[in-house]
């Protein structure tokens, strides 16, 4: 734990980015695959906090 | 989603629409990491008509005849709301013209081009096109003298300009 903060920090950005670039590179049926798990997830929430239902995409 | 890129397919050979393209944040997916949306935006260019004004009427006619159910705005194909936009003025014209062949699973499929994408959202000017144009811009690199190009044709380079000083 020899890390400033500064370094920490700029260490959690740079995974993020790492992250969104991999992400990036699936293949489009992979994310579509994710958005779908997205708009449940969402849904749930929605759902939960103002009582708005929103269906997700059916995956064939 | 492959049932719908085929159904559009299909319409495109049968005549239905003279050319599509998927666009917004579905056609963005082709290009970045996934992001929530919930509709697939599906550019269209239709044929003339003999008179009077742009329809869509043959296209919802054509997709409730396969069961598919008008929701608002959209119409719900195998289980996704789709809007379809029929090309509304150049840049939309010359991204239709201009989209790229890609893939899904076994499928074609048509998709705007990134750079047509980037200028259409910063022509939209939408603050949700705002935010996410500024977090493209450290994901993605377009071409940048396709882009330029696009951006002088439609008159957007100020705009470009001025986005990218607010982002300093």
């Amino acid at each position: 734990m020899n890390q400033s903060l500064e370094e920490t920090v700029e260490a959690i950005f740079r995974h993020k980015r790492e992250r969104r670039r991999a992400l990036a590179s699936l293949p489009i049926e992979e994310k579509i695959r994710i958005l779908v798990r997205l708009q449940e997830i969402a849904g749930e929430i929605s759902w939960a906090a103002r009582g708005i239902k929103r269906q997700p995409w059916k995956m064939e | 989603m492959e049932k719908i890129i085929q159904i559009l397919n299909e319409m495109e050979k049968s005549g239905i629409v003279q050319r599509y393209a998927l666009g917004g944040a579905v056609a963005l997916l082709f290009y970045t990491e996934p992001v929530l949306t919930y509709d697939l935006d599906v550019f269209i260019a239709v044929p003339p008509p003999t008179a009077g004004l742009i329809t869509l009427t043959p296209i919802y006619e054509h997709l409730k005849a396969l069961g598919c159910e008008e929701q608002q705005e959209h119409l719900i194909v195998a289980g996704t709301p789709v809007q379809f936009i029929p090309a509304y003025n150049a840049l939309i014209e010359e991204a239709l013209r201009e989209a790229v062949e890609k893939s899904f699973h076994l499928t074609k499929v048509r998709v705007l081009g990134l750079e047509y994408l980037l200028a259409i959202m910063l022509q939209t000017g939408r603050p949700k096109d705002q935010a996410r144009l500024g977090q493209l811009l450290y994901e993605v690199q377009p071409d940048a003298t396709l882009f330029a190009g696009i951006l002088e044709r439609h008159g957007l380079t100020q705009r470009w300009k001025a986005f990218l000083s607010r982002l300093e």
